[in-house]
């Protein structure tokens, strides 16, 4: 199976844009639901919104952020390789494997988020943490494969640099900060 | 005379007859009515609610205190805050000499439209317990405060001026009661419809939990891990619970226990009121009687509760340790806690980064800017294209013009 994805691109390209979309739904329904119910009561709106409406909404309000972000993947990347002077990078490949794992980050991460169930002392601790080590995991997991795939001894170290400079950056923001 | 005695004697029979019929007939009709009596309370207070005259439910709600607690005991309470919200929060107090302590029992009497779910049902319910407690107050263990707050629906001004300084005034009623004093808050808000009766005290089960729910056979306590999305916490609670928005809350974020009566339904998606009227104007007197024709028993089953609750034997001891049961919501659900986590944990990393880019450094000193691996996708090779002819062979070693045609092909 992997193999044959591996001799056709355009499949691989097409399957992963579909898994990262879906993921992203998998990953972020609590928050659209939460935003649903929030319009729902707002002072002066007062729309009063049953539950399979609510739903509905959070999937498709969901549905169309994971197909902005998907179109915006690319974007950072390219913006990445191009700040980063990485002119030898095949662009379309690396955003394609940019994506794989963003959807894998969605897909632990959205498994993790459902233990929020099981106690709200989870949602204020895992809130927090669940996304940051899974992102870092992803993140790790990511520079090993194309450190390998597209740079040698000598580019990987900026490679490195690079990218760790713009970890620590968007997880102070992100994760601290926010 | 002996005529005249036997006449005396029936007619003195007749009397008793007639006293014992009038007082069994008294009793049967507050048996079978009390709960009853609150039908014409709540279409009144639904009336006045739909009118939006402040001062005609404010009014009402004084003459209907005064006629249980006394004159002097009820007070109404003007508050005024910088956002230019202003109200009356309405006071009514029992006093128990023997001590200091109290309990606040409390409901909201501000509403969108009729409001007869939420939260006439919740006033009629603090009228009843006052009728209730005020008939025992001579077992009750402490002090008895009854508050109807104003403008919950607007972000709990009412709730939220009173615990902040109503409560610690000394007033025509009673002294000054500091937080400590509070051994506990009720609050009672749209109890009415939806399909369960709710009781939410702490985020975990506790003693005084316990207590209340063992005088009701109607209220089941709030599930807790239903309902958990912490975008929704406007109030500061730590965590979002739909039904936090309510009075209860400025009393429990200044470490008073509280218990929160509320109905409604609890579904995978977390809390709705069961009926789609909450906060509309729908929620009427007339789909309140169309969608719970048994409300009623909802109210009297409250106020029961709590009255039961109150004169228990063991209420002064559980409530004394009910502050110690309570969840440190600063320690446990403070957003800071696993940001400082994470914020350690990059500081350990950044070390280790910085390591392993030196290490990095060194390999590209002594490396040789080979790329070892393959690409991910593979790209077709010569023999995917052609297909060669290793039999083909001249004479002497080398090819004929015929033999060169064999040596490879186009694959189709």
């Amino acid at each position: 199976m992997i193999n044959k994805l591996r001799q056709n691109y355009q499949l691989s390209n097409v399957l992963i844009r579909m898994a990262f979309v879906l993921t992203y739904v998998f990953y972020a329904w609590h928050e659209y639901i939460a935003s649903a119910y929030v319009v729902s009561n707002l002072n002066g709106v007062t729309v009063a919104l049953n539950d399979s409406v609510i739903v509905a909404t959070a999937i498709l309000a969901s549905l169309l952020l994971g197909i902005v972000l998907m179109f915006l993947v690319p974007v950072v990347t390219n913006l990445f390789l191009n700040t980063s002077r990485f002119y030898n990078v095949p662009r379309a490949e690396y955003a394609l494997l940019a994506h794989s794992f963003c959807t894998l980050y969605f897909l632990f991460c959205g498994v993790l988020k459902l233990t929020y169930f099981v106690t709200p002392l989870l949602y204020n601790w895992g809130g927090v943490l669940f996304p940051f080590f899974t992102s870092l995991g992803c993140l790790i997991w990511f520079y090993h494969v194309t450190s390998k795939l597209y740079f040698n001894d000598l580019t990987r170290p900026y490679y490195f640099r690079n990218m760790a400079i713009v970890y620590f950056v968007l997880a102070l923001v992100l994760e601290v900060l926010l | 005379m002996k005529k005249l005695c036997i006449l005396l004697a029936i007619l003195l029979l007749v009397c008793l007859l007639a006293t014992c019929s009038v007082f069994a007939s008294a009793e049967s009709v507050s048996a079978e009515t009390a709960p009853l009596d609150m039908q014409p309370f709540i279409e009144q207070l639904c009336e006045l609610n739909g009118t939006n005259d402040g001062g005609q439910i404010r009014d009402f709600l004084l003459r209907q205190f005064r006629a249980v607690l006394g004159e002097s005991n009820v007070i109404e309470r003007y508050f005024a805050d910088q956002e230019q919200n202003s109200g009356y929060n309405i006071e009514g107090f029992i006093d128990v000499a023997s001590t200091e302590q109290c309990v606040v029992i409390g409901a909201h009497y501000d509403a969108v439209g009729e409001g007869a779910n939420d939260n006439a049902a919740g006033i009629a319910v603090l009228f009843e317990t006052m009728k209730l407690l005020y008939a025992q107050r001579g077992s009750l263990p402490c002090d008895i405060l009854f508050v109807a707050f104003d403008l919950e629906e607007e972000g709990l001004v009412g709730s939220t001026r009173y615990v902040e300084s109503q409560l610690h005034d000394k007033t025509e009623t009673h002294g000054a009661i500091g937080n400590d004093d509070v051994l506990l808050m009720f609050n009672i808000d749209s109890i009415a419809l939806g399909d369960n009766l709710y009781l939410m005290c702490e985020n975990k089960h506790t003693d005084i939990a316990d207590l209340i729910l063992s005088h009701s056979d109607m209220l089941t306590e709030k599930p807790y891990a239903k309902g958990v999305y912490g975008e929704l916490d406007s109030f500061g609670y730590g965590y979002y619970e739909a039904v936090q928005g309510s009075d209860h809350t400025p009393f429990r974020l200044n470490d008073i226990p509280t218990a929160l009566f509320f109905s409604g339904n609890y579904g995978i998606l977390g809390y709705s009121d069961g009926s789609g009227v909450m906060n509309t104007s729908s929620d009427t007197y007339s789909n309140l009687i169309a969608k719970n024709p048994d409300y009623a028993k909802r109210i009297d089953s409250v106020a029961n509760t709590i009255c039961d609750t109150l004169t228990d034997t063991d209420f002064a001891t559980i409530a004394q340790n009910a502050r110690k049961q309570l969840v440190n919501n600063r320690l446990t659900y403070n957003r800071w806690w696993p940001a400082l986590v994470v914020l350690g944990v990059l500081v350990i990393l950044a070390v280790f980064t910085w390591l392993y880019h030196r290490k990095l450094q060194k390999k590209a000193i002594l490396g040789t800017g080979e790329v070892k691996s393959d690409k991910i996708f593979d790209k077709p090779q010569a023999e995917d294209i052609f297909s060669f002819d290793n039999t083909a062979d001249g004479k002497n070693g080398k090819d004929t013009d015929d033999d060169l045609d064999g040596i490879f092909t186009f694959k189709k």
